[in-house]
C-alpha cells in the first residue's frame, strides 16, 4: 500500500487517439471550408468522441469500481472543473465583447442604430419562456442534488429527467426562433452577433444535456453514493453555468437591445429634460395661481 | 514494448520528453525561416521569388517560434519536468489530459507547417488582422489551416494551463505553504492563469474570423457594420498576456539557476519576486491597448495605455534588482548557465528600456511598425526568453538526460550566441530609428549598411545553434555522468539526483512529507543573529572591521 492519496493512471491510448481525431477533424474541416466534403469532418469528430467515451470509461471504472479517487483526488477534479467553467466564461467574455463594442457605437452603416432597424428580437414570446425554461430548472436541480445526499433514487431520476426536458424543450424553442428569424446571420454586424451568442449558448445547452444525460444514466445504474457523485455535481454546476450565460444573454442581448433606439441614454436625457421644463412650468402656474 | 511509453505516456517526464523534441525541432524550423528572412534582407532588392513568400515567412516564423518553441520548451518541456519534482508530488494532476495537450502540439504544429505547400501561404502574419486576413485578400485555405492550427494549439495550452494549476493548488502536501513554493512553481501558476483566461478569448477572435471569412458574418466587416479594430482588441487581450506567457517561466528558471550558482538558500527578496510576478501577471490583462496606438484610439484612452504600460516596469524592476542583488556578494562561478543568466539580465534590461520607449503612445506613433518594434520584442524574447531556455537546458540537462555538457564548449557556444543575437539585433534600433519598416521585403540603400551587420550577426547565430546541436551529440556519446550536485539549493528538483534520475519515470511514489519552512529559516535566523557581520570574513579576505580600522 502506497503512502499516497494520489492516483497513478496507468499508460492509456485515448489522449494520443483523442489528439487524431481532433487533428483530423480540424484538417478536414479546413478542406471542408473549401468546398470538400463534410463526410471526413464528422468521421473525425465521431473518432474523438468514440475515443472519449472510452477514456471516460476508463474514469469510471477507476472512480467507481476501483476506488481510486480518493477525497484529493476528487478535490483535484473539483478544482479543475471549477477552472474549466472560468476559461468557458472568457471564451463568452469574447463574444459580448463582439457584441458590446458593435452596439455601443453603432456603425453609420447599419444607420447607428442598435439593433438596425427591422432587425430586432423581441424580449417577450419565446426568449421569456427560454429564460422561464432555464430559470426553471435550478428548482428540480436542487431537488435531484437532495435526493442524491439522501439516497433517494427515484427522486433524483424524476427531477433530473425533468430538468432534461425543460433543456430540451428549450433547444427545441431556440431552433423554432431561428426557423421563423426575419434575419441571419449573414445580416450584418447584428445578425452576426445575435447568432454566434445564441448558436455558441445553444450549443453548451446541448452539451450540457449530454452531461445530465450520463449522470441521469449512472445514477440509473447505481454508480452514485450519498457521498460521491461528482459526476452529478459537476453536471448541475455546469448546467447552472449554462443558465447564468443564458440570464446575461437574455439581459443583454434580448432587454437590453429590444428597448431600442428610443431608450438611449440621449433620448433619455433629452425625455428628463423636457420633462425637467414641464415641470417649472406646473410650478409657475401653481405659483401665479397662488 | 518500447513505443507504449510514448504513445502511451503516462510520466510527466515521458510528456516533457517530447514536449521538448518537438519543441527544439520547430526551434530549428523558426531559425531556417528567419534565416531565409536575413538572406532576403541582406541586401537590397528581391532575393525570394516573391513578396507572398517573404510574407509567409515571416508568418511562419513568429508562430512556429511562439506557440511551438517557447511555449512547449518552457511551459511544456520544463514546467512538465520541474512541476511535479519542485512540489513534491508523484506526477501531474491529470497525467492523461497532460498527454492530450501534448499530442494536440504536434497535429497543430503539422497545420502551420504544412499551410505554404498547399497554396500560396498565409501572409497574414501571426496577428492576423482583418481585413488583410479576410477572404479577398487570403482566400485560400493555408490561412485556414493556420487558424484551425491555432484553435487546436490553443485548446492544448487551455487544458495544459489548467492541468498545471491543479497541480500547483492540489499536488502539494499540507504543510508546503503556497508562499514557500520555489519560484519556478509561482511562475508557472502565474503563466497557466494568464493562459487560462486569455487564450479562450482568442478562441473567440479566431472563430469570428472563420465565420467572417466562410460563413458571411460581418464581425470585422464595415461593409456590414462589424469593425477591423475589434480583432485588434480581441487579439491582443489575447496577445499581451502572451507575451509574459512567453517570459514569465524564463523568469522563474533564472531565479532557480542564480540561486544554484551564487550558492544561495532563496533568491533575494523572493515573497517579493513572488508578487512581483503576480503584479505583472495582473497589469498585463490591462495593457493590451498599446499595440493599437496607432490604429484611432482617442487621446484618453491612449494616455491610459502608456500610463498602465509604464507600471510594469516597476515590478519588472523589482525581479532585475532582486536577481542583481541575489548575484551580489556571492562567490561565483562562472559555468555556462550562469554566463546565460548575466546575459539574460543584461540585455532583457536593454529590452526593457526600449519597451519603456515605446510604451510612451507619442514617441510609438512614430516608432509604430518599425525596425525599432522588431529589436524591441526580440531583445526580450531572443535574448530574455531564449537565453533561459537555453541556460536551463544547459542547466538541467545532467537532471533531463544523466549527462553534463562539455564546460568549455558550452561556455564558448553563449559567447558565440552573444555576440550574434546583439550583432543582429542592435543595428535594428538604428535602422528603427531612421524609419525602416517591418514585415517589408525590400528596402532602400539607405538601410543596407546596418542589414549588413544584421545578417552577419545571424551567421553566427546559426553558427552557434549548430555548435550547440554537435554539442549536445558529444554530451550524449561521452556519457559524463554527473558524479554529484554541487549545489542544494532550498528547492526539491535535484533531489532526483541519487542514482540515475532520466531512467526512472516517476521520482516520487510516494508523498514527500515537508517538513515546515518556516523553521529553516528561523534557524537560519538564529545562526545569523549570533554571527557579527563585521567579523565575517568574505571570500576574498576581506573583512569589515579590519578594513575600518584602516
Amino acid at each position: 500500500m502506497k503512502r499516497c492519496p494520489f492516483h497513478r493512471v496507468d499508460p492509456s491510448p485515448w489522449p494520443f487517439l483523442t489528439s487524431w481525431g481532433l487533428g483530423v477533424s480540424a484538417i478536414s474541416f479546413a478542406q471542408f471550408l473549401h468546398g470538400d466534403s463534410f463526410y471526413w469532418v464528422v468521421a473525425g469528430l465521431c473518432s474523438t468522441v468514440m475515443c472519449i467515451y472510452w477514456w471516460f470509461v476508463d474514469i469510471v471504472t477507476e472512480a467507481t469500481y476501483l476506488g481510486k479517487h480518493t477525497i484529493r483526488v476528487q478535490r483535484g477534479i473539483r478544482i479543475g472543473f471549477c477552472l474549466f467553467l472560468l476559461s468557458e466564461s472568457m471564451f463568452f467574455v469574447s463574444f459580448f465583447w463582439a457584441f458590446f463594442h458593435s452596439a455601443l457605437s453603432a456603425s453609420h452603416v447599419v444607420g447607428c442604430y442598435w439593433p438596425p432597424e427591422m432587425l430586432s428580437m423581441h424580449c417577450k414570446g419565446i426568449p421569456l419562456a427560454n429564460t422561464g425554461l432555464l430559470v426553471g430548472t435550478i428548482y428540480p436541480c436542487n431537488v435531484a442534488q437532495k435526493a442524491i445526499k439522501s439516497a433517494q433514487l427515484r427522486p433524483l431520476l424524476l427531477w433530473l429527467g425533468v430538468v432534461m426536458v425543460m433543456g430540451a424543450c428549450f433547444v427545441g424553442l431556440q431552433v423554432w426562433e431561428y426557423y421563423t428569424a426575419k434575419f441571419t446571420m449573414a445580416d450584418g454586424i447584428y445578425g452576426s452577433c445575435f447568432f454566434a451568442l445564441t448558436g455558441l449558448h445553444g450549443l453548451h445547452v446541448v452539451g450540457g444535456l449530454i452531461f445530465l444525460f450520463v449522470a441521469w444514466n449512472r445514477a440509473r445504474l447505481g454508480h452514485f453514493s450519498p457521498q460521491r457523485h461528482l459526476n452529478l455535481t459537476f453536471a448541475v454546476w455546469y448546467w447552472h453555468f449554462v443558465d447564468g450565460i443564458w440570464i446575461a444573454v437574455y439581459v443583454f442581448v434580448y432587454i437590453w437591445t429590444g428597448w431600442g433606439w428610443q431608450w438611449s441614454f440621449t433620448e433619455m436625457f433629452s425625455s428628463l429634460s423636457a420633462l425637467h421644463s414641464k415641470a417649472v412650468l406646473v410650478i409657475e402656474s401653481l405659483e401665479s395661481s397662488v | 514494448m518500447r513505443w507504449k511509453r510514448w504513445l502511451m505516456a503516462n510520466s510527466h517526464k515521458d510528456v516533457g520528453t517530447m514536449y521538448f523534441i518537438v519543441g527544439m525541432w520547430s526551434g530549428l524550423g523558426g531559425l531556417s525561416l528567419s534565416w531565409m528572412m536575413r538572406l532576403e534582407l541582406s541586401r537590397p532588392g528581391m532575393w525570394l521569388p516573391s513578396t507572398e513568400m517573404y510574407n509567409w515567412i515571416v508568418t511562419l516564423h513568429a508562430i512556429m517560434m511562439i506557440f511551438f518553441f517557447v511555449m512547449p520548451v518552457l511551459i511544456g518541456g520544463f514546467g512538465n519536468w520541474l512541476l511535479p519534482l519542485l512540489l513534491g508530488g508523484i506526477d501531474m494532476s491529470f497525467p492523461r489530459v497532460n498527454a492530450l495537450s501534448f499530442w494536440l502540439v504536434p497535429f497543430a504544429l503539422y497545420m502551420v507547417v504544412v499551410s505554404p505547400f498547399i497554396e500560396q501561404g498565409s501572409g497574414t502574419g501571426w496577428t492576423m488582422y482583418p481585413p488583410l486576413s479576410s477572404t479577398p485578400y487570403q482566400g485560400d485555405i493555408c490561412t485556414d489551416m493556420v487558424i484551425l492550427g491555432l484553435h487546436l494549439s490553443g485548446v492544448s495550452s487551455t487544458a495544459g494551463a489548467i492541468n498545471y494549476l491543479v497541480t500547483f493548488l492540489n499536488m502539494r502536501g499540507k504543510s508546503y505553504k503556497a508562499e514557500f513554493c520555489p519560484p519556478f512553481v509561482w511562475a508557472l501558476a502565474v503563466t497557466s492563469f494568464l493562459l487560462m483566461m486569455s487564450l479562450p478569448v482568442l478562441a473567440g477572435g479566431l472563430t469570428m474570423l472563420i465565420l467572417d471569412r466562410h460563413f458571411n458574418c460581418t464581425f470585422f466587416d464595415p461593409s456590414g457594420g462589424g469593425d477591423p479594430v475589434l480583432f485588434q482588441h480581441l487579439f491582443w487581450f489575447f496577445g499581451h498576456p502572451e507575451v509574459y506567457v512567453l517570459i514569465l517561466p524564463g523568469f522563474g528558471l533564472v531565479s532557480h539557476m542564480l540561486v544554484f550558482y551564487t550558492k544561495k538558500i532563496r533568491v533575494f527578496g523572493a515573497v517579493a519576486m513572488m508578487y512581483a510576478m503576480i503584479s505583472i501577471g495582473i497589469l498585463g490583462f490591462i495593457v493590451w491597448g498599446h499595440h493599437m496606438f496607432t490604429v484611432g484610439l482617442d487621446a484618453d484612452t491612449r494616455f491610459y495605455f502608456t500610463a498602465v504600460t509604464m507600471l510594469i516596469a516597476v515590478p519588472t524592476g523589482v525581479k532585475v534588482f532582486g536577481w542583481i542583488a541575489t548575484i551580489f556578494g556571492s562567490f561565483l562561478s562562472f559555468e555556462a548557465p550562469m554566463l546565460w543568466v548575466i546575459g539574460f539580465i543584461l540585455k532583457f534590461t536593454v529590452g526593457g528600456i526600449t519597451g519603456i520607449i515605446l510604451s510612451n503612445a507619442s514617441l510609438d506613433v512614430a516608432l509604430h511598425d518599425t525596425y525599432y518594434v522588431v529589436a524591441h520584442f526580440h531583445y526580450v524574447l531572443s535574448m530574455g526568453a531564449v537565453f533561459t531556455i537555453f541556460g536551463s537546458y544547459v542547466h538541467y540537462f545532467s537532471l533531463l538526460t544523466g549527462n553534463v555538457f562539455h564546460r568549455s564548449w558550452a561556455r564558448g557556444h553563449f559567447v558565440l550566441t552573444f555576440v550574434g543575437v546583439n550583432l543582429t539585433f542592435f543595428p535594428q534600433h538604428f535602422l528603427g530609428l531612421s524609419g525602416m519598416p517591418r514585415r517589408i521585403p525590400d528596402y532602400p540603400v539607405f538601410y543596407y549598411y546596418w542589414n549588413q551587420w544584421s545578417t552577419v550577426g545571424c551567421a553566427m547565430i546559426l553558427c552557434s545553434v549548430s555548435l550547440f546541436l554537435h554539442m549536445q551529440l558529444e554530451a550524449f556519446l561521452s556519457s559524463r555522468r554527473p558524479l554529484m550536485v554541487g549545489n542544494r539549493p532550498s528547492s526539491l528538483e535535484w533531489v532526483v539526483m541519487r542514482g540515475f534520475p532520466c531512467m526512472r519515470r516517476h521520482t516520487f511514489v510516494e508523498c514527500l512529507a515537508i517538513r515546515r519552512m518556516y523553521k529553516v529559516t528561523n534557524r537560519r535566523k538564529k545562526f545569523m543573529a549570533t554571527v557579527d557581520p563585521e567579523e565575517v570574513e568574505y571570500a576574498s579576505g576581506f573583512v569589515v572591521s579590519e578594513a575600518k580600522k584602516i
